[in-house]
């Protein structure tokens, strides 16, 4: 079984495994990373970036890190979609030669399984790269004063004196091959492959803005943060985690239940790409919701620290305000990352949306539609989910962490109007190049030949 | 106890409000070949997808060697295909990944057979039915005639005691139409194999020992 799993992989998806190992290698490199930042004294021997080296802020940045390995994940669900038609057919010809359907799920599992746990091998590798790109400096023994913090420079943020340890390695490999396995499984759910071909048990039930419980959560976590604050250590480090995560995990439960609200809203249009793109969204939101969930937590983090540093510029000295700043455009940094594998996400559902309907599309060039309205409907198709996912988290997070900071005064107005144009900008780049990377696919799935496939 | 290999009685089977199956017995004995023919919509590949094992019946029952076959769960009616029956659909449905001769094998590796002994089976019968020399290539190189010849030894491999064929021909041209109904009988006679095939075709109709006609879900 594994080794005709194995040469599937090889022969059916190399791209695909490619991708999922890509994945589950940022994943893993990331976790490692996070938690050699974890594992330092509260002094640690080497320079190291500000916000590492100080204690304080140390857990906080390398939760940040973890939190980076998200909108890896998330490209990763996106990546198991890859090439599904040709896996849909080759897993019904399977079923005919006489593969029982535990034979076709563990041979998925394994299609997935394989590649995440070469990815997460090779996540060591990504770390121990990391390490050696962005360690922290050395300082030579003798040089400082023992419990002394030493502050290095932006590049060396990775700790370099302390290591995760090799049963620590093998865990991180071992929870990224299964979380892996886990997001492939559940890219897969609901698929019943027989032998005459594949039935999708879809919910025709539209999703629910379930995501708003986890989102008004986060916000009860966020304010216990600010009331209890210096009651215990522990709430102090707790509380802002849970509700940044809880907000982030909200906001991507609610990517589905924001494409088809759109989708219903926008089903009115005039233009014919965007009508289509409503009809589409309507009728199965959630592929697109989830291919786009990761820009509304983008724009949650990108809000509150425009926020913040609307705060930093009003209540710190001019001399003290770089500390703050150059960690707020690490944060740029990071959320720049996240938006290039959200660009990924989107295209790898554009490509699957348009070779799934590859039919209408075709009779849809047949009557007249060139691929540039093609293209359009595409665009609006992952716009209409991704531009108000991303405004809105852009605003809730610049609400959240004005409030309590300095109001919501002129300063806090312009850095939220600031981000809001950042965000839509960027987003609305992600949205083109992401569509623009599918151009060959919308000429291929326009085909005449595809007015005779079924 | 009947001496028939297949028995089935009162099949039912719907697809929303179309009635495919209106209450059809059938009957099939060792090494007989039937033809099931019929105008289109008249359930004769629901029929045969029945008898098969792939498709289940809302109501009757089918019976294979004496036992209920139409009650089985999924994986026991698969491990029962893969062991007793052989399957050729209209367009071979191979596996697009794996060569000709990977795909005649495949029912015996699945079976935990060793590599050597289901490749050296899968060779000799890829050599009966004239496909050794596509046994490298893969299906999308194969022509229609080629690519059913390698689906008919991969339904032949595990030596089967029926094989089942929807429309075999259906997609092939007179030629090679004809040349792989020749191969489907002589290869089904020499495994001592039962075959039923669906067909349009009255000259597959006409090589069979037997025909049942299907009118609106019903035997004529």
């Amino acid at each position: 079984m594994i080794r005709l799993a194995w040469h599937l992989t090889v022969v059916g998806g190399r791209g695909r495994a490619v991708l999922l190992a890509a994945c589950t290698a940022v994943v893993g490199g990331l976790l490692l990373v996070g938690q050699a930042m974890l594992l330092l004294p509260e002094y640690p021997q080497e320079a190291l970036y500000s916000v590492v080296a100080d204690a304080g802020t140390r857990s906080g940045f390398a939760f940040a890190v973890f939190l980076l390995a998200l909108p890896a994940l998330l490209l990763l669900f996106q990546a198991v979609r890859l090439g599904t038609s040709a896996r849909e057919r080759r897993l019904a010809a399977l079923r005919l030669a006489g593969a029982t359907p535990g034979d076709v799920r563990r041979l998925g599992a394994l299609e997935v399984g394989l590649p995440t746990f070469a990815g997460a091998v090779a996540g060591y590798g990504v770390y121990r790269l990391m390490r050696g790109v962005f360690g922290g400096a050395p300082v030579d023994a003798g040089c400082c004063e023992p419990g002394v913090t030493r502050h290095g420079s932006l590049a060396g943020f990775v700790p370099t004196s302390v290591a995760p340890a090799w049963w620590q390695v093998l865990l991180t490999v071992l929870v990224v091959t299964v979380l892996g396995v886990i997001v492939g499984t559940a890219a897969n759910r609901g698929v019943v492959v027989s032998p005459l071909g594949i039935a999708r048990r879809t919910s025709s039930n539209p999703p629910r803005p379930w995501g708003l419980l986890l989102v008004v959560a986060g916000i009860g976590f966020g304010v216990s943060a600010l009331v209890l604050f210096g009651t215990s250590e522990l709430v102090d480090l707790l509380a802002p985690l849970a509700s940044i995560a809880l907000l982030v995990v909200g906001l991507i439960s609610l990517a589905p239940w924001t494409a088809y609200v759109v989708g219903r809203t926008a089903r009115r249009a005039r233009t014919a790409p965007v009508l289509l793109a409503a009809r589409r969204l309507a009728g199965d939101p959630r592929p697109a919701g989830r291919a786009a969930a990761a820009v509304g937590a983008i724009g949650l983090v990108a809000g509150g620290a425009a926020a913040m540093a609307a705060d930093i510029l009003e209540t710190q000295e001019p001399g003290d305000r770089a500390y703050y700043l150059v960690a707020i455009g690490l944060v740029g940094v990071g959320l720049l990352l996240a938006l290039l594998a959200v660009i990924g996400s989107l295209a790898i559902h554009s490509v699957e949306s348009l070779l799934d309907r590859k039919r209408s599309v075709a009779s849809l060039a047949a009557l007249g539609g060139t691929t540039g309205l093609l293209a359009q409907s595409q665009r609006a198709e992952v716009g209409l989910v991704a531009m108000p996912m991303a405004l809105g988290g852009t605003l809730l997070g610049s609400l959240l962490i004005g409030i309590p900071l300095a109001g919501l005064g002129l300063p806090w107005a312009v850095a939220t109007a600031l981000a809001l144009g950042a965000v839509a900008g960027l987003v609305w780049s992600a949205v083109r190049l992401a569509v623009l990377i599918t151009g060959p696919w919308i000429r291929k799935a326009a085909d005449p030949a595809n007015l005779r496939t079924a | 106890m009947s001496d028939l290999l297949m028995e089935a009685h009162g099949l039912r089977k719907a697809y929303g409000r179309t009635e495919a199956l209106r209450g059809v017995s059938f009957g099939l004995a060792a090494g007989e070949r039937v033809a099931i023919t019929g105008p289109s919509g008249s359930g004769k590949s629901t029929l045969l997808l029945s008898l098969a094992g792939i498709l289940r019946p809302e109501a009757g029952e089918i019976r294979y060697a004496g036992s209920r076959l139409d009650d089985l769960s999924e994986t026991a009616r698969t491990r029962l295909r893969r062991r007793e029956f052989g399957v050729v659909l209209q367009f071979g449905q191979l596996v697009p990944e794996l060569t000709a001769l990977q795909n005649v094998a495949l029912p015996l590796m699945l079976e935990r057979h060793d590599r050597t002994s289901a490749d050296r089976l899968a060779r000799g019968w890829l050599e009966r039915l004239g496909a050794s020399d596509v046994a490298a290539a893969l299906p999308g190189e194969l022509s229609g005639g080629e690519a059913q010849r390698v689906a008919l030894a991969r339904a032949l491999v595990t030596s089967p005691r029926i094989v089942f064929a929807d429309e075999p021909t259906g997609a092939l041209d007179t030629v090679s139409g004809e040349a792989l109904l020749v191969a489907l009988h002589d290869a089904a006679k020499e495994a001592e194999a039962a075959v039923v095939v669906v067909t349009h075709d009255n000259r597959v109709a006409a090589r069979a020992d037997r025909e049942i006609r299907l009118v609106d879900g019903m035997i004529a």
